[in-house]
């Protein structure tokens, strides 16, 4: 299995990476009408040689954002090298195109940190053009699944909830989403900052069968679970939201749709799955047991004041743990 | 092994076995003999269990803080897991002793940067304990070395050499290391603080199978280039110091020289080469060229004003390079 994911995360071979594909014009009209957000789609040439493509969303000041119903946790970008296996040459490649990209990126400055996909795995051109980069993690899992790789927690929680009834399905029914989604919100008092509308216009704009909802229902037929995932055909899929019912917490449910979700993804084509996110050591626990493999991803952010803050408050509470 | 399987921490297979030549009794020797630090091996583990368990080797200043000795190339670490092949438990047993670690160095404070192994590709333990962490890169080459993987510009470069009758060898002539060391850093405006006699003292202390110095002589003798390195059988070598006389930075000498390097690392049993910096562009840029694989590096720090101090002055010359980017906008419309 790490053959297959890890040389594309190491070598930065892959020509196209992090779901470019799914954000169609289509996506864009939505962003720029039904969101007020400017969508942009950005590209980078060395000649007529390698090319680096991203997609922005810019705020009102022209800045670079994710806003929140931007579905996944990364700024869409693809590299297109030339065909080469030589490393050197590569290495060059990217360097060349990454580069113009940063100083792109800086040029128009960044509103909060952005997260670069995974297969970046060289971030020399945002160090060189002088943003503070952050190192972050996620799990990924080779598709289809081997059940070989969860814990036996995992499989546990997995088999409680199958006898308790619990059965689960692709839904089109984003209202009973977004219960759920809510309820995770409360519990752990956070906000994703996603409607039930944007969830529509979202799954409007890139289609069901990319914007993909699941759910996991009780024996009698309420959903007391759900998730949102990327997907498209070949390449990595993505975890965006997930919920679960208050009820519904230590019955397995969430376990036993994870299980339905990589399975079904797996038939769909999608060659991997990524966790999205296990930075959190309470996250990072519960994900860790599905076996993935640990990748990492980088974060950057630059020249806001409140960046600066949250350094300076970072060195008091370091400082004043250690006197 | 590869050098994908290297970077993992949790495939490190350290019990009683040496993963890598920082770990050598002569370095930590030299390194307090040099820079008057206090090396201290220390190993971590839950209560009552030899394994999981984590072992580096600290250096201490004179107030008990952490330190990186100057020019000392990483903390090294190495992560002892139970046997299994599970990830999920490999995953959970080096936060649990990773932590330990962590919270350890947090306890006594750290004093610099300190640069992590290239091992460790999961610094979660130090962002969890509020250590703030930073990137940079090395190139890392498997041993032995195909040359087809380097460019092309690299074979001809050795092959210009040694036809204009430039030589690489293993010596233990300090006087000509030092020499091409001095070369570099007047060129560059740094100090190593690193004289012949220091690294006659290291060689002492580690022994010349550990500490390889390499020279390239040109053809009338005169020493054009050298690297210093610290080898262990069955590990990675790791480029230590590295300098080039002025006059031959163009006579692809130093391409032999490396060539000739790689061979004898390879031969003496090394399992791969650590070529060190590739985030300062220049030298990323030369040493690219060899084909190696780029490995992200993981430095911690925290508790310094000077880290606090590096962001603000990140901050501002970012604003300041946005606005004379603006302006030169506005001055072209």
């Amino acid at each position: 299995m790490t053959d297959s994911l890890m040389a594309n995360f190491q070598n930065m071979e892959l020509a196209v990476s992090a779901g470019l594909q799914l954000f169609t014009n289509r996506w864009l009209g939505v962003c720029d009408d039904e969101w007020s957000v400017t969508s942009k789609r950005v590209e980078f040439t060395d000649g007529n040689g390698p090319r680096a493509e991203a997609l922005y969303y810019l705020d009102s000041s022209g800045r670079i954002s994710k806003p929140p119903f931007s579905p996944g946790p990364y700024l869409p970008l693809a590299f297109y090298p030339t065909p080469t296996e030589s490393r050197p040459r590569l290495d060059r490649q990217w360097l060349a195109v990454g580069t113009l990209l940063a100083e792109d990126m800086r040029a128009r400055g960044l509103a909060g940190r952005i997260a670069l996909p995974p297969e970046i795995t060289d971030v020399r051109p945002w160090l060189w053009a002088g943003f503070q980069v952050e190192v972050m993690y996620t799990y990924c899992v080779d598709l289809p699944y081997d059940g070989s790789t969860m814990r036996s927690t995992i499989r546990r929680s997995h088999a409680k909830a199958m006898r308790a009834g619990f059965t689960c399905a692709r839904t089109s029914n984003l209202s009973a989403v977004h219960e759920c989604l809510v309820e995770t919100e409360q519990r752990q008092g956070f906000d994703h900052g996603v409607s039930l509308d944007d969830l529509k216009q979202a799954q409007r704009a890139l289609g069901s069968n990319a914007f993909r909802t699941y759910a996991c229902y009780s024996a009698d037929g309420e959903v007391v679970a759900a998730t949102i995932e990327l997907h498209e055909a070949g390449g990595r899929a993505v975890g965006w939201i997930a919920g679960t019912k208050t009820a519904y917490v230590c019955r397995g449910v969430s376990q036993l749709l994870n299980s339905f979700v990589l399975e079904d993804l797996a038939e769909a084509g999608a060659t991997a799955y990524d966790f999205a996110g296990a930075n959190l050591p309470s996250v990072a626990a519960s994900k860790a047991q599905w076996g993935g493999h640990l990748v990492p991803f980088y974060g950057i952010q630059s020249g806001r004041i409140v960046d600066l803050a949250r350094h300076a408050r970072n060195y008091w509470r370091f400082h004043r743990a250690t006197t | 092994m590869t050098l994908a399987s290297t970077r993992k921490p949790h495939s490190a297979e350290v019990t009683n076995a040496l993963t890598s030549p920082l770990f050598l009794e002569g370095f930590l020797e030299f390194n307090r003999h040099k820079w008057g630090v206090t090396p201290m091996r220390v190993r971590f583990s839950e209560e009552g269990s030899a394994v999981p368990a984590v072992e580096t080797v600290y250096y201490l200043d004179e107030r008990g803080r952490v330190t990186a000795p100057h020019i000392s190339p990483y903390m090294p670490v190495a992560f002892a897991p139970t046997p299994t092949e599970s990830r999920a438990r490999l995953d959970r047993q080096w936060l649990t002793v990773g932590t330990l670690m962590a919270a350890d160095m947090h306890r006594r404070g750290v004093a610099s940067v300190v640069p992590l192994a290239p091992e460790v590709s999961d610094v979660r333990p130090w962002q969890w304990s509020g250590f703030n962490v930073e990137l940079r890169y090395v190139f890392q080459l498997e041993l032995p070395h195909d040359d087809r993987k380097a460019d092309s510009a690299v074979r001809k470069q050795v092959a210009k050499a040694t036809r204009s009758g430039f030589r690489a060898e293993r010596v233990t002539r300090m006087d000509d290391v030092a020499a091409c060391l001095s070369a570099t850093q007047e060129r560059q405006q740094f100090s190593l603080d690193v004289g012949a006699r220091d690294l006659d003292v290291a060689q002492q202390m580690v022994g010349e199978e550990v500490l390889r110095a390499y020279v390239c002589y040109a053809p009338n003798g005169e020493p054009a280039g050298t690297r210093v390195v610290l080898h262990a059988p069955g590990t990675r070598a790791i480029d230590w110091l590295a300098g080039v006389n002025t006059t031959y930075l163009h006579s692809g000498g130093n391409q032999l020289l490396i060539s000739h390097m790689l061979n004898d690392l390879s031969e003496a049993g090394a399992t791969a080469f650590d070529f060190s910096d590739a985030t300062h562009p220049p030298v990323a840029a030369m040493k690219a060229t060899w084909g190696g694989l780029l490995v992200p590096v993981y430095t911690v720090d925290g508790g310094r004003v000077r880290a606090l101090a590096r962001h603000a002055r990140d901050y501002w010359s970012l604003r300041r390079r946005k606005a004379s980017d603006s302006t030169q906008e506005d001055g072209g419309t």
